[in-house]
């Protein structure tokens, strides 16, 4: 019992100290980061307006602002040139924000960030380095490219994307294609996709090496083609419609949607009929882009009243995208199509259509 | 006689003793968790651009569900934070579950809704849909209006009624804010892991400034009770959740916000109409599902996406509420009782699972039996008192401890109480929270067990009770 005192008291003396000093400790960093927080809204509210002034017209270099170079100034004049690098386009104006973040010291501590021994520092860095439009970085930030961390080499990737380095993307997949995990290179393959500047390169390094990667790889790389619109690679992607791997097949029907223009209608037309509900979807999916009016008995008399959920609305969906003729159509399996199903989902999509006025 | 009364008591005393140090022993194991995932999450997120899943293709459609019974006065402002919140493709289904005020007359009315007709694949079994309604002024909005059935049942008939693979539950009272819902998926875009289901945080909006249906500033309530559930809430998610999610053994995420790969919640049939406390019987249904198939995948809780909700301010409601969330407990654990102490099930048998029987469920009675026998003993002259202080004492500054070790997380991470005076008032209440909230607490929870029927099914078509002031009301 004189044990079980003891370690009650000194439990509660431990407790009773540990509360203490977390008050204190959360007192001070509170009015510390209230202070800062006000000594930074002051300067911004200053600086903002000279640094906009110095970067659009070129007059007055806020050079005399550096009084210091504390942090927190550092920090505000990073938030002000990240903001404006996103809306600004002129090789001069760039040029004028790379000077005051230059004499602000933001391009030293970036350069810092790139080199320090913690990856989400380092994440930091890339994508400040990113919106800062610092491409005098492009070789550290490569180096990233090989790091464990799943995160930073995510940055990386995006960085280089957007930074017009996308071969450099597209080189480290064809050389680790096998060491890259199948999330990996999805990823990467968005990045690409959704991010990657307007490099004419791009494509004809994807045909070049297409035939050379794995049919994973082969996906990514049919997906970049369709959202690029590289109609010249029409051909390939019409090939590709007969080859024995599903996948690569639905990525390039995919591809020729999202091109919009079709160079065989009737091998799209062929897989209206196939076993694979994803294929017929995607058979729609070309239908609908190219705009194939022909398909339209095909879709009423056997689309529409498909299996799968998913195959009628988009045929429905199709056909009342194909204007008069196919509203009419849609509306004649709305009201005397024997399949409940189809009239079910006919009605859907015209009344949904309807109330949107589309 | 007289002996045999001192043994027994002496005997419950120990007992009540040991089992007090056994939960303070699990409550600093869970902050330590909480505080290396909380450091963890800030890692990975303060260089996290979110603005990027607003474009990327791989981020999946989403259908937000926002059940709705007798919510006249809220529905309409709330519902505009779902129909705004940034995200490249979604729908909002709003199930009216049979209310008999004007929610369906006011949603009709504000969001010019009109019937149309639209298929329901019925995965799950639910009560009849009596109607679907679409919005001309927002094409994702979606209304059901269906038979009262019960929160769980309308989830149910959301879940039949959505278009997209991956559902959000957010109650019909809450706020989500902007990015909440790109923040939720971030897990499921970008992660490693396979996640199948994820939860955000919920805070008390009590004290807010709400403009067109958004958060615009953070501050503490007025009403005394508000505050003290601002706090609970810090701990609850901050620390209890964060640090199961650590562990993978998260045995619940609040129905107010939520999200789930839809393919898994209709291979494990739903959420259990039968329960009032839906929310944790679906999570521990679809960990233990997990957990069967062997399956790698995760159910995880992000502290960063917010979804703010409307804290009851009256003793009465509060009472209610808490009440029916402690029978809800019960209810999920006696159902999975398989799972306790089961090594099959890894951390969530043999951690999260006595974690929520031991500590959670039976705590605030264990607290309350403590409490009477101490002062039975002081009036019969057999306690210790020097003991008796030292002990009370001691929990009351644990208790005071685990409070302001919350907010400690909070001012770590979000920050969202900016000004000092709300950071003074976090800690006169984390102080005298020992004093009477809990002790209130313990008394709700432990009348929650005189109302339990463990093989009675729900009420069909039960809501808890909670009256609405609206959230714009509370703050003025």
């Amino acid at each position: 019992m004189v044990i079980t005192v003891y370690f009650i008291l000194f439990f509660a003396i431990f407790f009773s100290l540990v509360i203490i000093g977390l008050f204190f400790y959360l007192l001070t960093k509170k009015i510390m980061l209230r202070n800062r927080a006000k000594k930074m809204q002051d300067f911004h509210a200053k600086v903002y307006p000279l640094v906009i002034r110095y970067i659009t017209t070129g007059y007055d270099r806020p050079v005399f602002l550096i009084s210091s170079s504390a942090k927190w100034q550092r920090q505000v004049i990073k938030e002000i040139a990240i903001q404006i690098a996103g809306v600004i386009n002129s090789e001069k104006e760039i040029e004028r924000l790379n000077i005051v973040i230059e004499d602000f010291g933001v391009v030293k501590e970036v350069e810092t960030m790139l080199k320090d021994k913690r990856w989400w520092i380092v994440s930091a860095g890339v994508n400040e380095a990113t919106e800062l439009h610092l491409k005098q970085f492009v070789p550290i930030i490569k180096q990233h490219l090989y790091t464990e961390e799943y995160d930073l080499r995510r940055s990386v990737v995006r960085a280089l994307c957007e930074m017009g380095e996308s071969i450099e993307v597209l080189n480290y997949m064809v050389i680790h294609e096998n060491e890259l995990p199948h999330k990996v290179i999805v990823h990467i393959g968005d990045m690409l996709v959704s991010t990657g500047s307007d490099d004419p390169t791009l494509i004809d390094y994807i045909v070049q090496h297409f035939h050379q990667v794995s049919p994973e790889l082969q996906g990514v790389f049919l997906e970049i083609i369709g959202k690029r619109k590289a109609m010249n690679q029409l051909p390939l992607l019409t090939t590709l419609l007969r080859r024995e791997e599903k996948e690569i097949r639905l990525k390039a029907m995919r591809a020729i949607g999202d091109i919009g223009m079709i160079l065989e209608p009737e091998a799209i037309f062929d897989f209206l009929f196939s076993s694979s509900w994803e294929e017929r979807v995607l058979a729609i999916y070309v239908i609908q882009s190219c705009k194939l009016e022909q398909a339209i008995p095909e879709l009423v008399n056997h689309s529409i009243q498909d299996k799968n959920w998913w195959v009628r609305v988009r045929a429905a969906e199709t056909l009342y995208a194909f204007g008069e003729k196919g509203r009419k159509e849609l509306k004649d399996v709305a009201d005397t199509h024997e399949d409940i199903f189809a009239k079910d989902i006919a009605n859907k999509v015209l009344q949904e259509k309807h109330l949107r006025g589309s | 006689m007289d002996i045999l009364f001192f043994d027994i008591y002496y005997l419950f005393n120990l007992i009540i003793l040991y089992y007090v140090l056994f939960v303070d022993f699990y409550y600093v194991s869970l902050f330590l968790l909480s505080l290396k995932q909380v450091k963890h999450y800030m890692r990975r997120t303060s260089h996290k651009v979110y603005k990027d899943l607003n474009r990327s293709h791989l981020t999946p459609p989403v259908s937000l569900l926002i059940p709705a019974y007798n919510e006249e006065k809220t529905i309409v402002s709330n519902l505009l934070s779902a129909l705004l919140v940034e995200y490249p493709e979604y729908e909002v289904i709003v199930i009216n579950d049979g209310s008999t005020d004007a929610t369906l007359e006011e949603l009709i009315e504000s969001y010019s809704l009109h019937e149309v007709n639209v298929p329901i694949r019925y995965q799950i079994p639910t009560e009849e849909i009596r109607g679907v309604y679409r919005s001309l002024q927002y094409p994702q909005l979606i209304v059901l209006d269906k038979e009262n059935g019960g929160k769980a049942d309308a989830l149910n008939a959301g879940v039949n009624a959505s278009n997209f693979p991956y559902i959000c539950s957010v109650d019909a009272d809450s706020l989500l804010d902007r990015d909440a819902l790109l923040k939720t998926t971030q897990p499921f875009i970008e992660g490693e892991d396979d996640i199948v289901a994820c939860g955000g945080i919920i805070r008390v909006a009590n004290g807010t400034t709400v403009e067109d249906g958004r958060v615009v500033s953070v501050g503490l309530p007025k009403n005394p009770l508000a505050i003290h559930q601002v706090i609970e809430y810090l701990r609850s998610f901050l620390m209890g959740r964060l640090g199961f999610s650590g562990i993978n053994s998260l045995l619940i995420i609040s129905g107010a916000f939520g999200i789930f790969r839809k393919r898994e919640i209709i291979e494990i049939g739903g959420y259990d109409t039968t329960t009032v406390g839906e929310d944790m019987e679906i999570i521990i249904r679809l960990q233990k599902y997990l957990y069967d198939k062997k399956s790698k995948a995760k159910v995880i809780f992000l502290p960063n996406p917010i979804c703010w909700t409307e804290a009851p301010s009256s003793l009465k409601v509060l009472g209610r509420q808490r009440i029916r969330w402690h029978q809800g407990l019960f209810q999920a654990l006696w159902k999975h009782k398989k799972t306790m102490f089961n090594p099959k099930y890894k951390h969530m048998g043999l951690i999260a699972m006595p974690y929520f029987f031991l500590v959670e469920l039976i705590g605030p009675t264990v607290e309350l039996v403590g409490t009477i026998l101490m002062l039975v003993g002081l009036y019969f002259d057999i306690v210790n008192v020097p003991f008796a202080i030292l002990f009370i004492l001691a929990t009351f500054v644990f208790g005071m401890f685990l409070s302001m070790s919350a907010v400690l997380l909070e001012e770590m991470t979000f920050r969202k109480y900016t000004r000092v005076r709300d950071f003074f008032k976090l800690m006169l209440f984390s102080m005298i929270e020992s004093f009477w909230y809990r002790q209130l607490n313990a008394i709700w929870r432990t009348m929650a067990f005189f109302r339990i029927r463990p093989n009675r099914k729900a009420r069909k078509g039960a809501w808890g009770g909670m009256e609405r002031k609206g959230l714009s009301q509370e703050n003025t």
